[in-house]
């Protein structure tokens, strides 16, 4: 005899039923409606490490990226199957349709109307109907349809009836899938029937009866032809631990819960829910320090049953506890509700995975490493821990090694902060870690890549270095690599930058790279890099810079000349700090060059006149020609104001110390007519805007006083009494 | 009967009441007219299936107006709490007319009130003469209350000094008004309850004792959330103006209550409706109250001083009376919102040169 217990998933009025309607039917096997990989679990439920919730993850072995995870509370009906069969040692068994099946996504599905998506009635056939029978709490509308028949199968078969009528016989299927699943199931309800199984249980989604009691009308074989020849991806099932935080739906789970706390309740109290949801509540906000005495519970539970009444419900529902617990307890306030709301839906509860059921060796490995770096009290779920790292004591650098092999991993736990006070080169590393269950699937997945981390991440940085074409993407992860001491691929990293020709590159890519280049063997030592291989990358990619900046500069548009003007910047700053001072010499006769490279880009070489100048290397008389040079060129006010945007960058102490720049300038621009100012005007603010507000006003004062002084000059002074006191003067300073 | 320029609500919803009575199948609490169920559709309005139509009475949430009746039906007290001009004391009285029959057992909270004011007083010419006695006890209408099982109304809550307020904890708790004079106490009946109001803008408000305010379950009542509904209210409160205006000018007169709803909103909370602009906000409450009073005000004086009509005169000089409440203070700010934002309307130009010529 085979009996089908339709059910809803995760709904502990369901839950509660098929507990005791098991207990008082006794099958010798049960079936439930999980894919068939997720058997091999079963064991390690009845286990004492056990806490649920758990997920089972069930992922393609090749490719753990295609995952796909079942949680699962102890209001779940289908744990309380595994339950019972468990204190019954009665076999039973995973029927739905493998995950190997599902994962091969490109195979045709069995579907006519593709558009045509899963509605309603076929995610929670028993949700809707409570929907239409006026209950928003689905569980409330369970409790009060079929409290009366604890215990009876009664329950699910009229459930069966209930489905035979919404989805009856011949009406066309539109999700292909479930064409599939349904077979699948058929043919292991027949199977174990063929195993002489004489009490069968069918554990199933209410929506599947009406379609899984066709397992004797419909022929064996059109159920093979269903599935015949297609393809399958291996697939393996490991148990995770879950929280009810991520069972609800703002965490993305498409089948959650709202408030898996209070189905909880419902689950071991169905009697007193209300009474001890509104107790949490109190106690809740006792704990944030607001009243909420034992009397307001009392209140608050009239208040619920007095709203269902007024609600037509026969049994207040979560929607009428919270308007009490809010009316009541908070009076009125939603800021005092909301700062309990999430506690008092998920109660925060996390759960454990005994130790015996399998990891897979990743796993492992993680959690071996996090334990010996004893970082275990920051995997708190949804807790931010934050962490000062100094690199100079040997365990914390392993921490930091440690975090950023995550980071290359793409796996999501540890987030560096950059700070301003934490200068580049340092010994200090700030990092905020956030633990997220979600984080144990992605190093799941990574396990892909190998069975340590540290295996996963030379493969896969192996493979990314092979896929790497970019020498400026190279030369970044290798500043990742070297802080995550994987020294195996510094050197292969090095060869294959050499490989992609970046010496056969332009130089604005060999610029950058040489940025990437420069700080790190500036706090190499830290890391204990080998500092010859980078020695030789860093010469050798100086000399062809030097060699190959000036032609580069030729014929440059706008944008091109912005974006390889601030990476001469930061090379020019970089190089500054080389200890090899013929490196230097190189690199500002190569500027040089550009400098009378008159097809070059004005604003680079009006930017380079500045670095030679605040280098010495140009003086000041030589500058001013340049200035009056280029400013002379009437009809190219584009190109000047370009230029002038390059030789001002930065800061203003050019203009507020060299006056003779200043009144050059001045000059230049008092001199344009109101056209032609307009036309320059843009370039002018844009330069000067860079400018602190207070360097703006020195320098407008400056102006100021200069016209004041040549009218003073022209007006006051006295040339004749001037020439009597000169030669004194000049006596002074001689 | 007398016409009285605004009748209670039993007197006005006589017939809604009526109606609802005669096909209430629900259980009603002890003391009730009405079933809750009834109640909440009395306020809410609805469709009876005998055609009678039930007029909305609150227009919001009707989860708000659950609680709020279901409040009263356990033996707690209602506190309805919110800023001047959100339907308040309109919101209690029919609560009181649709539970008790009728809304007229009221306490107007004053600084001044005393606490006989809350229980009883005694008629001194008969106490002097008979000494304490029944015949010479005046009851309040709290006391009246409990003896016949009503609702009573008391608004201003706050007002009251806190001392003379906690003489409501015995009655709210034990339901029992001792009167050592006479060693009596009136014991209340099934169908008494309190509905209180309060404001929480007003400064010099006595703030409740905890032990008073965990007799009663507060109710916030919000400000309307959407220009729509608010719009809804005026509109629908302005048609109780006993001076009628002209049945031709009637879709004018929606068209100037939506201007004048979206000023008060933009200007209430200091942002313009798009969101685009933010907004000084002047000193007055600017409620939905207010926004009907100001309407009725414009169409008052159109009646009288114009054609009828509520044109953009009328209104702008009623919005100025509603905004300008600091002659200094309010009136730049009403200023700067007819340059910045009405004078950017192209359809309100109207109003922007009204309020120009006025200047």
């Amino acid at each position: 005899m085979v009996k089908f217990f339709g059910i809803r998933h995760h709904g502990p009025g369901s839950a509660n039923s098929l507990k005791n309607a098991l207990f008082t039917w006794k099958p010798d096997c049960i079936l439930v409606e999980a894919p068939e990989e997720m058997d091999q679990t079963f064991k390690f439920f009845s286990s004492p490490g056990m806490t649920l919730p758990i997920a089972c993850l069930l992922y393609a072995k090749n490719d753990p990226s295609k995952a796909s995870y079942l949680p699962m509370a102890v209001f779940s009906p289908e744990y309380q199957a595994i339950v019972h069969s468990q204190q019954f040692q009665i076999p039973i068994r995973a029927i739905d349709l493998p995950m190997a099946y599902q994962f091969v996504r490109e195979q045709n599905l069995p579907t006519l109307n593709l558009s045509a998506r899963a509605n309603d009635w076929e995610i929670d056939p028993l949700g809707k109907m409570a929907q239409l029978a006026g209950y928003s709490d689905y569980e409330r509308w369970w409790e009060v349809t079929f409290e009366e028949q604890e215990g009876s199968t009664a329950i699910f078969d009229a459930i069966a009836n209930m489905m035979e009528t919404l989805r009856p016989n011949g009406v066309q299927e539109v999700n292909g899938m479930n064409i599939w699943r349904e077979a699948w199931m058929r043919k292991q309800i027949r199977k174990a029937i063929k195993e002489g199984f004489e009490k069968i249980a069918v554990v199933c989604g209410a929506w599947h009866v009406p379609r899984l009691q066709e397992y004797h009308s419909i022929k064996e074989k059109d159920d093979q032809s269903i599935l015949k020849g297609r393809k399958k991806e291996p697939c393996t099932a490991c148990l995770i631990p879950w929280s009810y935080e991520q069972m609800t739906p703002s965490q993305g789970y498409n089948s959650g819960v709202h408030a898996p706390f209070w189905y909880e309740s419902l689950f071991f109290h169905p009697k007193q829910a209300v009474v001890r949801w509104m107790v949490k509540a109190a106690r809740l906000l006792r704990r944030k320090n607001l009243d909420a005495s034992s009397a307001e519970v009392m209140e608050a539970v009239g208040l619920a049953n007095a709203l269902a009444g007024l609600r037509n419900l026969k049994i207040p529902g979560l929607k009428e506890l919270e308007d009490a617990a809010l009316t009541v307890l908070c009076q009125g306030k939603q800021a005092q509700l909301d700062a309990i709301y999430k506690n008092l839906l998920t109660n925060n509860r996390v759960g454990k995975i005994p130790k015996e059921a399998p990891q897979i060796p990743i796993q492992k490995d993680f959690l071996k490493t996090v334990k010996s770096l004893r970082l275990s009290s920051s995997m708190e779920n949804d807790q931010i821990h934050r962490k000062e790292l100094d690199l100079r004591k040997p365990n914390q650098l392993q921490v930091s090694i440690f975090l950023h092999r995550l980071l290359l991993l793409e796996i999501e736990w540890g987030r560096k902060l950059t700070s301003k006070a934490l200068a580049q080169g340092s010994f200090n590393e700030r990092w905020s870690l956030k633990w997220h269950p979600r984080i144990l699937i992605q190093i799941i997945q990574c396990g892909r890549w190998g069975k340590t981390i540290e295996e996963a991440l030379l493969n896969k940085i192996n493979h990314k270095i092979e896929a790497a074409k970019d020498p400026v993407r190279l030369a970044k992860m290798l500043d990742h690599v070297i802080k995550a001491d994987l020294k195996e691929v510094v050197q292969p990293l090095l060869r294959k930058l050499q490989e992609t020709g970046v010496g056969q590159r332009d130089t604005e890519s060999q610029m950058q790279v040489l940025n990437e280049l420069i700080p790190l063997r500036r706090y190499g030592d830290v890391r204990n890099v080998d500092q010859n291989v980078l020695d030789w990358l860093i010469d050798d990619l100086i000399t062809r810079i030097c060699l190959g900046i000036q032609p580069f500069v030729f014929q440059m548009n706008e944008e091109e000349a912005d974006q390889f003007f601030s990476t001469i910047q930061i090379t020019h700053h970089l190089i500054g700090f080389l200890e090899h001072s013929d490196d230097q010499v190189k690199w500002l006769n190569a500027l040089k060059g550009v400098l009378e490279q008159k097809e070059s880009a004005p604003k680079i070489r009006g930017g380079i006149l500045r670095i030679l100048y605040d280098k010495g290397i140009i003086s000041l008389e030589r500058t001013q020609k340049y200035f009056v040079l280029e400013l002379s060129q009437r009809d190219e006010l584009e190109k000047i104001g370009r230029w002038l945007e390059g030789f001002l960058f930065g800061s203003a102490g050019l203009l507020l110390y060299q006056p003779s720049l200043l009144v050059l300038l001045d000059d230049w621009i008092s001199r344009l007519d109101q056209n032609r100012f307009m036309e320059v005007l843009p370039i002018l603010r844009r330069t000067f805007s860079k400018y602190s507000g207070n360097e703006k006003q020195r320098i407008m004062r400056k102006v100021l006083l200069q016209e004041k002084d040549d009218k003073d000059q022209e007006m006051e002074w006295d040339q004749k009494r001037l020439k009597m006191i000169l030669p004194q003067i000049q006596s002074w300073f001689s | 009967m007398n016409k009285v320029i605004r009748p209670h609500a039993e007197d006005k919803y006589a017939l809604e009441l009526k109606a609802l009575k005669n096909i209430d199948q629900g259980e009603k609490p002890l003391g009730w007219e009405l079933s809750p169920k009834s109640v909440v559709d009395y306020i809410m309005g609805t469709e009876l299936p005998d055609g009678t139509s039930i007029e909305p009475k609150y227009i919001g949430q009707r989860r708000s107006i659950e609680i709020a009746v279901a409040t009263l039906a356990t033996d707690r007290a209602l506190l309805l709490l919110g800023v001047p001009g959100t339907a308040k004391t309109w919101l209690a009285e029919n609560l009181a007319a649709a539970i008790s029959g009728h809304s007229s057992l009221l306490i107007q909270g004053t600084a001044g009130l005393g606490e006989e004011a809350l229980r009883y007083n005694w008629n001194y010419a008969r106490l002097i003469a008979e000494g304490p006695t029944e015949n010479a006890l005046v009851p309040s209408p709290v006391m009246l209350g409990m003896q016949k099982g009503k609702m009573v109304r008391v608004e201003e809550l706050t007002r009251i000094p806190s001392d003379v307020q906690d003489a409501l904890i015995t009655i709210l708790s034990e339901k029992v008004l001792p009167i050592p004079e006479l060693n009596q106490e009136i014991a209340a009946i099934p169908g008494f309850n309190i509905i209180a109001t309060a404001n929480d803008r007003d400064r010099g408000v006595n703030e409740l004792s905890s032990a008073l305010r965990r007799r009663f379950n507060t109710l916030i009542m919000p400000l309307p959330e959407k220009l729509e509904e608010e719009v809804k209210i005026v509109s629908s409160k302005v048609a109780d103006n006993p001076i009628p205006f002209k049945k031709v000018a009637e879709q004018d007169t929606v068209r100037e209550i939506g201007r004048l709803v979206t000023i008060f909103r933009e200007l209430r909370n200091g942002v313009t409706e798009d969101g685009a602009l933010k907004i000084k906000t002047p000193s007055g409450t600017l409620s939905a109250a207010e926004a009907i009073s100001a309407i009725n005000n414009g169409l008052t004086m159109a009646h009288f001083f114009g054609d009828g009509r509520l044109s953009a005169k009328f209104l702008i000089d009623s919005i100025e009376g509603a905004v300008v409440q600091d002659r200094v203070q309010d009136q730049l700010i009403w200023k700067e919102y007819l340059e910045t934002v009405v004078k950017e309307r192209e359809e309100w130009k109207d109003l922007y040169e009204a309020a120009l010529k006025k200047s």
